[in-house]
């Protein structure tokens, strides 16, 4: 019950994201799409995972409406040098069919998702495209895994002291390739954005 | 329950397809890494080996940090240039 109210969250937050008008509003309702999944990790026993989300969405959330306040929603450069922010733009046409592309390759991407997942001998074994999660969970932790080798593996990686264990024994290059990617972001970013001052 | 990936992986398509300015444009990129993210739990715990799906979410959620960094940079880069953050502006960084 748990997981398709927040299932019901992250989607309903999902489309207005994507069909709100304004930046700031679509923002706070990816804002509660990201609570909702994170809703949605701990409804799967995934703790670690469902803390870090809340903390990225809301930091995210921030972060994103500083940006949007910062460039506000100009129409022509003039109005951008007075600092006048234009709420939405006044439409020159009706563009009504503008969202049709979008909307049919992005329920052919979703179509393409769900109908992928169904041929993945995992999913379709314990019908997990429509049953509640729970139940599977339950039956990994009373029966356990079917082999000797992850039942011995399992025992082990249970919890967030199994997740550290793993992170740090059996992915360590995964790690250290992520914390290089992210040291290498912070610094471009800042030579991208960096202010070219003109040549005197 | 794959359909609520599912369904958030298509809206983000939607919104990257749909959106004019770069931060529309972020946001639907967050909403396809979430529909990963939540792909690759739920794959885990379908095949009894959640740690694996929960770690592999966990370095998805991280990289969507860095990809959400160098657009927030590249659209500070853009209004310096052009006083506003359209996507079709992001070609003229080409040259």
């Amino acid at each position: 019950m748990i997981f398709w109210a927040c299932g019901g969250i992250a989607v309903l937050g999902g489309v207005l994201a994507t069909f709100m008008t304004d930046l700031r509003r679509a923002v706070l309702a990816l804002w509660v799409c990201g609570l909702g999944v994170g809703g949605l990790y701990l409804s799967l026993g995934a703790e670690l995972l469902a803390v870090i989300q809340w903390l990225l969405s809301t930091l995210i959330a921030i972060a994103f409406i500083f940006y949007a306040v910062m460039f506000g929603e100009f129409s022509t450069p003039e109005d951008a040098a007075l600092g006048v922010s234009v709420t939405p733009e006044p439409e020159k046409k009706k563009e009504w069919f503008r969202p049709v592309m979008p909307l049919i390759v992005g329920s052919a991407f979703a179509g393409m998702i769900w109908l992928g997942a169904t041929h993945l001998p995992s999913m379709a074994q314990h019908g997990i495209l429509f049953s509640d999660p729970h139940e599977i969970i339950e039956t990994t932790k009373t029966y356990g895994p079917q082999t000797q080798e992850t039942e011995k593996k399992s025992e082990v990686a249970m919890g967030v002291q199994g997740l550290g264990r793993s992170l740090a024994e059996d992915h360590l290059l995964a790690v250290e390739i992520l914390a290089l990617l992210l040291f290498l972001v912070i610094v471009g970013s800042g030579v991208v954005a960096r202010l070219e001052k003109p040549e005197t | 329950m794959i359909t609520i990936a599912a369904l958030l992986g298509g809206l983000g398509l939607v919104c990257v397809l749909y959106r004019k300015t770069i931060l529309g444009l972020l946001v639907g990129l967050q909403l396809l890494g979430l529909s990963a993210s939540l792909m690759l739990v739920l794959s885990g715990v379908a095949s009894h080996v959640p740690n694996e799906g929960h770690l592999f979410g966990l370095f998805i959620t991280l990289s969507q940090i860095g990809q959400l960094v160098v657009g927030y940079a590249l659209a500070v880069r853009i209004f310096y240039l052009k006083k506003r953050t359209s996507v079709e502006d992001v070609r003229s960084l080409k040259n």
